[in-house]
């Protein structure tokens, strides 16, 4: 893992941002994390961000949802690993985002799917240095 | 941390965990019907009894489908889905892939609307089981006609005992569903249920 590592946790629930920011300390530690409680704190905190690697992002918020926040930050900058990390578990759902190009974690996150993440993220982050 | 942050982290908590297991209900419904379910933002609130009583006054005015599940485990208590009578039978008609609008609840399709709840109720309590930690049985579920008011009147007795009560929508493509969960807990098994929820929390409160 390289120092300049960054993530982006969206999710209108604090615990979530938890457990998250809980389980990417044990399996990257030394990343750094931003969180925003909905689309628009995390189009805020992007403003200020000439890049981002990984972005976990809710899909039932209050306000804007997770596949339309996704769509923002991919234009904005396109390098950025997209995970939607949702309790809606449903088939169309997990089609838009594979449609999008983002991946798919169903919660509860777990250590094991934020690493399996990590790893399908691996040789595209890899491809793009 | 003060009771008021105490609570607000609470509150938090439970809405996410009522949030994960209504997400796998809704997927196991979307699989049943062939429809997307669409899921608003769940609100939960928890309140005494006679403020949850006038409230379901105010809420249901119309007759409504209840479905009920006793579960027992470290906390007892009930989870209700109540759907307003109307929708249930469009619910009932696609699942059943009717053809036309079904007027009256038979048999058939009250075992239906039946399984429908067993489906949604099971697996929010199994998620919360799971994300608690700890295993939670379940009673077969019953179906009920009747005024959600009276019938959490009859169940919740004493007047300090609590109901958590989750309102979400659902909406199916292809019809108009709005359904809600509601759990009754008394007193030891609100009490219950708050450490089992602040346990989980404090198993993330590590990290800033």
């Amino acid at each position: 893992m390289t120092a300049e590592e960054t993530m982006l946790i969206v999710d209108d629930a604090r615990l979530a941002r938890k457990m998250v920011r809980s389980f990417v300390a044990t399996t990257r530690p030394g990343m750094t994390i931003f969180e925003a409680a909905d689309g628009k704190e995390a189009i805020k905190i992007l403003e200020d961000m000439p890049s981002l690697s990984f972005a976990t992002i809710d899909y039932n918020m209050p306000g804007m949802n997770g596949l339309d926040l996704a769509m923002i930050i991919k234009e904005r900058l396109p390098s950025t690993r997209i995970v939607l990390l949702t309790a809606n578990v449903q088939a169309p759902l997990r089609r838009r985002a594979a449609d999008i190009g983002i991946d798919f974690i169903d919660k509860p996150v777990t250590e094991v799917k934020l690493s399996a993440f990590f790893n399908r993220a691996a040789p595209r982050a890899a491809d793009q240095r | 941390m003060t009771e008021r942050d105490i609570r607000s982290e609470m509150k938090d908590a439970l809405t996410e965990i009522f949030n994960v297991g209504i997400g796998r209900a809704a997927c196991v419904l979307s699989e049943l019907i062939g429809d997307e379910i669409l899921l608003t933002v769940p609100q939960l609130g928890m309140m005494k009894r006679s403020e949850f009583i006038e409230l379901a006054g105010q809420m249901w005015k119309m007759p409504a489908c209840i479905v009920r599940q006793s579960f027992n485990g470290p906390f007892c208590g009930d989870a209700l889905l109540i759907f307003p009578a109307r929708d249930s039978l469009e619910l009932v008609r696609v699942l059943l892939a009717e053809p036309s609008p079904i007027e009256t609840m038979t048999e058939l399709e009250r075992e239906a609307l039946l399984e429908v709840g067993n489906i949604i109720l099971n697996a929010c309590i199994s998620c919360i089981a799971d994300m608690i930690g700890h295993e939670i049985t379940n009673a077969l579920p019953v179906y009920i006609d009747s005024a959600p008011g009276v019938l959490i009147e009859s169940l919740v007795l004493a007047p300090d005992w609590y109901v958590i009560f989750l309102h979400i929508d659902f909406t199916v493509q292809r019809t108009n569903l709005t359904g809600n969960i509601v759990f009754i807990l008394d007193v030891p098994a609100i009490d219950a249920f708050g450490t089992a929820v602040m346990s989980l929390i404090e198993q993330f409160n590590g990290e800033p």
